[in-house]
């Protein structure tokens, strides 16, 4: 029952991610610290957030390019991370890990998700067309009605099952998993963040930009390394 | 004498509103033109005195047209004004309209990337993930989820209200608005803060991987260079996220069985 009701705030969540409002609200730092609340894991969901955040910064959705959906990626990582709680002790780096390319498969997938979707509005553009050429008025609020729940069908789908199968095969493996194993991920973390700032440093081409940049992160070593404790 | 077809205030508030609905029919053929239609809706019942009247104004509309969300509201006030000039006006051209649409579509889909997908958003995202960062307490974290999206979104119903304002106001000349000059103080407002952002939570992490392990801030580092290099390389998107990720297991694995 919580993941398909996690799944559903996530699909409307997403809405925000182009269809309706883009306030923002779709981004993994705020989806998924909602969807933790919505969990009763608040701290959890804000820190899958955090570490997803910058990996899809620099993906711009300029026209009609086909960007991942790292959003719907991230939404659906947490609800599955929210499933795996009660292995967070002995396997948590690890538990972070499946995470992580769990999140990245969807991401996949969501794209092409809304790539089908985007093409299935096509109908809807062609009934309007055909009603007005035939002389009757449609009603628009409709037809966006219509597409709009067909995105959270869509979506809400897409991250039920996945969520599904993905807790499946983790509850499989996890006790197969010796506990020292977990060790064996304790950089991933770090990666993690270090490949966000990376990617988006990508956004800060300008000599200028890149300087400031670069001297704020010195100064901010220092200051932490040798006056902030 | 037919009595003069004026839009009120009542019509631009719903246009407002229905412009946040303006993607939600995304499609591959029209792009954007059933959302900017459904938002212009209430210009239309203002303005058309027939069945016939109404379904030209639609089909008008509902032909290829993008932009930036935001901006698209600077298109529709401009629209409103048009359609308003145009229904007062026995014999004006409608070809004027589409062909003032299509000029419209490059220059606000440029200075929105520019302005929000570039600066804005990005700038707000840094600022409130470096203050989620340095914070220690929940609460506290979560007030700066608060203060990213009073960040992001006042100027984003900013440019939707007053673009619609302004696009009424101009008209045809609504090109004199459409300059990125125009917005080259909020672009780069945002866009140091974002870069200033983004280094603040660099030489933290550093210095917070530097604490932990001697082997962690090397990989940060090491992290940060792979993604770059391979983003820039060939525009990759999973690649640079995996092999690092990889990169880490792998020598997680080697560190604790050598």
């Amino acid at each position: 029952m919580e993941i398909l009701t996690l799944s559903l705030i996530g699909a409307v969540l997403a809405l925000d991610t182009t269809a309706v409002f883009q306030g923002l609200i779709s981004q993994p730092l705020i989806a998924c610290t909602l969807l933790g609340w919505a969990g009763n894991e608040v701290a959890l969901g804000l820190q899958i957030g955090f570490l997803m955040q910058l990996l899809w910064m620099s993906n711009m959705p300029v026209g009609a390019v086909h960007i991942p959906e790292g959003n719907v990626g991230a939404m659906a990582s947490v609800i599955l991370a929210i499933q795996m709680k009660p292995f967070f002790n002995t396997h948590y780096d690890v538990i972070v890990l499946c995470v992580i390319l769990f999140s990245l498969v969807l991401s996949f997938a969501g794209g092409q998700s809304v790539q089908i979707i985007r093409n299935c509005n096509i109908s809807l553009l062609t009934m309007t067309l055909k009603r007005l050429e035939d002389g009757k008025t449609f009603s628009l609020g409709l037809v966006n009605l219509l597409a709009i729940l067909f995105y959270v069908s869509f979506i809400f789908a897409l991250i039920v099952l996945s969520v599904w199968i993905g807790r499946f095969i983790l509850l499989s493996v996890i006790n197969r998993i010796p506990v020292e194993w977990n060790t064996y991920a304790q950089y991933v973390e770090t990666a993690l963040l270090g490949v966000g700032v990376g990617l988006t440093l990508h956004l800060y081409k300008e000599k200028k930009q890149r300087m400031a940049l670069l001297l704020v992160a010195l100064a901010a070593f220092i200051i932490f390394s040798f006056f902030v404790r | 004498m037919k009595e003069k077809r004026q839009l009120r205030t009542i019509d631009f508030i719903s246009v407002f509103f229905r412009t946040f609905f303006i993607q939600a029919v995304w499609n591959f053929k029209s792009l954007i033109s059933i959302g900017l239609c459904f938002a212009i809706i209430p210009v239309a019942k203002r303005l058309c005195r027939t069945k016939e009247e109404y379904i030209c104004f639609l089909k008008r509309h509902l032909c290829f047209f993008n932009s930036h969300p935001y901006f698209a509201s600077y298109a529709l006030g401009s629209i409103a004004k048009i359609e308003e000039e145009y229904a007062n006006t026995p014999g004006a051209d409608v070809q004027q309209i589409e062909k003032f649409k299509n000029a419209l579509i490059g220059p606000l889909g440029a200075i929105g990337d520019q302005c929000f997908w570039a600066a804005v958003k990005p700038a707000s995202l840094l600022i409130g993930f470096s203050a989620i960062a340095l914070v220690p307490e929940l609460k506290q974290k979560l007030l700066f989820l608060v203060v990213l999206l009073i960040l992001y979104n006042v100027p984003h119903l900013y440019i939707r209200a007053v673009g619609l304002w302004k696009g009424y106001s101009s008209g045809y000349n609504i090109y004199r608005h459409l300059k990125i000059e125009k917005f080259a103080l909020i672009k780069n407002i945002y866009q140091y803060s974002g870069a200033v952002a983004l280094g603040l939570f660099a030489g933290y992490a550093l210095n917070l991987a530097s604490n932990t392990d001697y082997l962690k801030p090397v990989f940060f580092l090491g992290s940060v260079i792979t993604a770059y290099w391979l983003k820039r390389r060939n525009q990759a998107v999973y690649l640079p996220i995996l092999i690092p990720v990889m990169l880490a297991v792998l020598f997680g694995v080697l560190v604790i069985n050598l």
